[in-house]
């Protein structure tokens, strides 16, 4: 997470001071975060959502609270349906909750889901549509530089680019060096640095301050696109596959007209003007109705990890 | 986001919203928008081309104007031919009319008659006194002697006489024919003028269908571009309300880090765009209402066109032909042309003042009256006369001459006068045409400019989202699509009126005049 910037250089530096977009993105939209979907029902009850801290992680919690008070009177202005966010401090207690069935929905990142995956109904996924929505993460090195495989980097300067899309992150690299039998990411890099700030990871490798980073595709093309020469000068040595990593799940069991209420709330909500200024002011795309094949991907990655992490178990335990 | 940036826009959408205002006013009092009574209808073009020649009143006076002066040149055409009159007639008098002849005397000379003698023979016929006697004839010679009768002198008198011409009651039929058979040009210059008149008014008329056509198609147009101006406006609100409402919440609810003075910038941005949006929702009544009102539909009338966007279409052609089409189908150039021809006509009939003028003439009748003597005989009750007569001029004070001089001088000031407007057209599609050329420019300008915009504000998001971009940027960028689309729509509009210009100046649809690129 990037430092908070207090300039006051202008009327639209409030939200840069916000200690980024973060907050906001997090509770909001394509990130796991939170926000608090609460469709109206007939008789009158809430649909009820949750959202876990640990994943905002250290944005202020009074400043997402604010921007979920703008999400849910824009959802019940424009589509009648509320939005009643709840934030728990942890999985754990969206787990009881959702066990105690005090929660109807729940906004996460695939770690959560897999942890409380047995009280969610995974036939109804709402995440970002299209090729945009998909995650994908890319390991850069300097052309010229000499490094053409990971097998390569080894000893060598290594940042991550840490932000709530790059989750799996940890666990995709670990897989990678297990599967060449490499070690451990600490051990296999001479250092290893991370950064919420995009430019801040992409480009020491480009300046050759740096020798490897790991990021996402989205912002690597973004980047590029910005300054065409980061991608003559860059060269990806590696790349993950293509994943969901954030979505709004239901309850087991949780049906009825508020389900497909809600559905239809977040995944219309670009329709409006209003709706596409807020999903572009709390950066997420267009969400879509999905199912559980979508998280295939994110999940193999995930089961992976564990392997290699119960083979280094096991062998410390030998050792 | 930068409040400038805001201004920016603001000032743009104003500037275009009092050229919205402007436009709509174009229209001879137009009327001010209203809360319209009946429900708007929805029209394309064509249709609205269609209501207008059916509805507008400037079309009928037009159209009555060519039926004035065609009527004209066949009143004209009237004095080559005779002109035969019948009349018939029932009348009674008090009385018959009489005349009376006054009492007088005859005087009669005294008189002398002189009877010479001589002898001649007489035959007694046979039993001429009696039976037997004489028995036969017989001749007898008979003599007599000349002698000598004198009469006195003798004075009659003759009474007065009261002689009745006809009975009181008549029944009279006449018919009578005048035929002008040399006039020295004159009606030859009558018959110019009208003609003259005629294709005066005809090329009137066109000028008005060209010029509610022009009027038509830009209001229609302008209407189009108000809706997508404050649909725009609406867009750009919606966007600024939401971050208001964010601001308004952080300032409020958060964690201190946006202050009042953030959040009142954002509320003056804001109100700012609102009275702008309100303005553009003004103009777009205002449009739809001018445009019912050109097309000739009642004041409370609505009319909403339903194109969605002013189309475009890229041109090449050059000045040079555009100019030769309008002189040929110029309304205006027209009119001169028709002018210099009723002038032509007018010394035609001017100098017809020297000549003589030379008529058959005939008259043919019949009476009815009881009487049969008097005036009213059989000879005087039907009858018939022709005859032919000249008028010679020969001496008017000048009046012809200075009428000849007259109309020689109109004719001259005319020819000037064309020359005039001969320039003048060249001048006006010359100006029309660089205007249109530099729209075409301004329009490719503004396009690369909204394509640039929105590639900027995607591109912007994209990078937000990627924490490459601040927040600021996304809102500037939003702002400048919505000013560059706004532009662009402006010249695109722009486009159009003045094509439309240009074809009331040629006089013609200026897309037949001009080759289209695909």
């Amino acid at each position: 997470m990037s430092k908070p910037d207090y300039r006051t250089d202008s009327a639209g530096g409030w939200i840069e001071r916000l200690s980024r977009r973060r907050a906001i993105s997090l509770a909001l939209g394509a990130n796991p975060t939170f926000s608090g979907v609460l469709a109206l029902s007939q008789d009158g009850v809430p649909v009820r959502l949750a959202l876990s801290e640990s994943v905002v992680g250290d944005v202020n919690l009074n400043d997402a609270r604010a921007a979920m008070k703008v999400w849910i009177s824009l959802i019940t202005k424009e589509l009648n349906v509320l939005i009643d966010p709840k934030l728990f401090s942890t999985t754990q207690e969206i787990y009881d909750r959702m066990h105690h069935g005090d929660l109807d929905a729940v906004a996460l990142n695939i770690l959560e889901y897999r942890q409380i995956a047995d009280l969610l109904d995974s036939t109804q996924i709402v995440a970002a549509g299209g090729p945009a929505g998909l995650e994908q993460y890319l390991i850069l090195v300097k052309k010229g530089g000499g490094f053409r495989q990971l097998s390569d980097l080894k000893g060598k300067r290594f940042c991550t680019l840490k932000s709530p899309r790059m989750c799996l992150a940890a666990d995709w690299l670990a897989t990678m060096l297990e599967e060449g039998h490499r070690g451990p990411a600490d051990q296999f890099f001479s250092s290893m640095s991370v950064d919420a700030k995009f430019s801040r990871v992409v480009l020491p490798v480009f300046f050759g301050q740096s020798d490897a980073c790991l990021t996402s595709k989205r912002g690597f093309e973004t980047m590029c696109e910005l300054n065409p020469q980061v991608a003559r000068d860059l060269r990806v040595i590696a790349s993950s596959p293509q994943m969901v990593l954030s979505f709004y799940i239901f309850r087991k069991n949780y049906q009825g007209l508020n389900r497909q209420k809600v559905i239809k709330a977040i995944s219309g909500l670009r329709n409006t003007t209003a709706g596409q200024q807020l999903a572009t002011l709390f950066q997420f795309d267009e969400l879509t109705l999905r199912d559980a094949g979508c998280l295939t991907s994110a999940l193999a990655i995930l089961d992976a990890a564990d392997r290699v992490r119960a083979q280094r178990g096991s062998a410390a335990r030998k050792g | 986001m930068s409040y400038a940036c805001v201004r920016i826009l603001c000032v743009s959408l104003s500037t275009t919203a009092l050229w919205m205002t402007s436009l709509a006013a174009q229209p001879a009092a137009a009327p001010a928008p209203a809360t319209s009574a009946s429900a708007p209808q929805v029209l394309s073009l064509d249709d609205c081309l269609r209501i207008t020649f059916e509805k507008n009143h400037r079309r009928p006076a037009s159209r009555f104007a060519v039926a004035i002066a065609e009527a004209q040149h066949r009143q004209a055409l009237a004095g080559y031919w005779p002109q035969v009159n019948a009349k018939a007639g029932w009348f009674r008098m008090d009385e018959a009319p009489n005349f009376v002849f006054p009492a007088s005397n005859m005087y009669i000379p005294s008189q002398t008659v002189t009877v010479p003698g001589g002898s001649t023979s007489v035959t007694i016929p046979a039993n001429a006194f009696g039976p037997g006697f004489p028995p036969v004839a017989v001749q007898m010679p008979v003599s007599f002697p000349g002698q000598s009768i004198t009469t006195n002198a003798q004075v009659f008198p003759v009474p007065e006489q009261d002689v009745k011409l006809m009975d009181p009651q008549s029944v009279t039929a006449t018919g009578n024919f005048t035929w002008l058979l040399f006039d020295g040009g004159m009606r030859s210059g009558y018959r110019q003028q009208a003609l003259g008149g005629k294709m005066a008014a005809q090329a009137e008329l066109r000028r008005t269908d060209l010029e509610l056509t022009d009027s038509v198609v830009r209001l229609y147009y302008g209407a189009v571009l108000a809706r997508q101006l404050h649909q725009l406006g609406q867009d750009t609100l919606a966007r600024m309300e939401v971050t208001l409402e964010l601001t308004e919440s952080l300032y409020k609810n958060g964690a201190g880090r946006v202050n009042k003075t953030d959040y009142l910038d954002n509320v003056v941005m804001v109100e700012t765009i609102r009275s702008t949006v309100a303005e553009l929702a003004k103009n777009e009544a205002a449009a739809q209402a001018a445009l019912a009102y050109t097309m000739g539909l009642p004041w409370d009338a609505t009319v909403v066109p339903s194109s969605e966007e002013v189309p475009h279409r890229p041109f090449a052609g050059n000045a040079a032909e555009l100019v030769s089409s309008a002189y040929e189908f110029n309304p205006d150039w027209a009119k001169v042309e028709a002018g210099l021809k009723a002038l032509d006509g007018a010394v035609s009939t001017a100098r017809s003042g020297y000549y003589p003028k030379i008529a058959l003439t005939g008259e043919v009748h019949r009476w009815w009256n009881d009487y049969t003597t008097g005036t009213a005989t059989t000879r005087n009750k039907t009858g018939w006369t022709i005859g032919a007569g000249a008028e010679i001029p020969i001496f008017d004070g000048f009046l012809t001459k200075n009428r000849v001089s007259e109309a020689l001088a109109r004719v001259a000031k005319l020819k000037e006068e064309k020359l005039l407007l001969r320039e003048g057209i060249g001048l006006q599609v010359r100006e029309l045409f660089l205007s249109l050329e530099a729209a075409s420019k301004t329009y490719q300008a503004a396009e690369r400019a909204m394509v640039a915009a929105r590639e900027n504000r995607e591109l912007t998001s994209r990078a937000y989202q990627n924490e490459l971009v601040d927040t600021e940027k996304v809102i500037r960028a939003q702002l400048f699509e919505a000013l560059m689309s706004a532009q662009f729509y402006k010249t695109r509009y722009d486009h159009v009126a003045i094509e439309s210009q240009l074809s009331v100046v040629i006089g013609k649809e200026v897309r037949e005049r001009i080759t289209s690129k695909p």
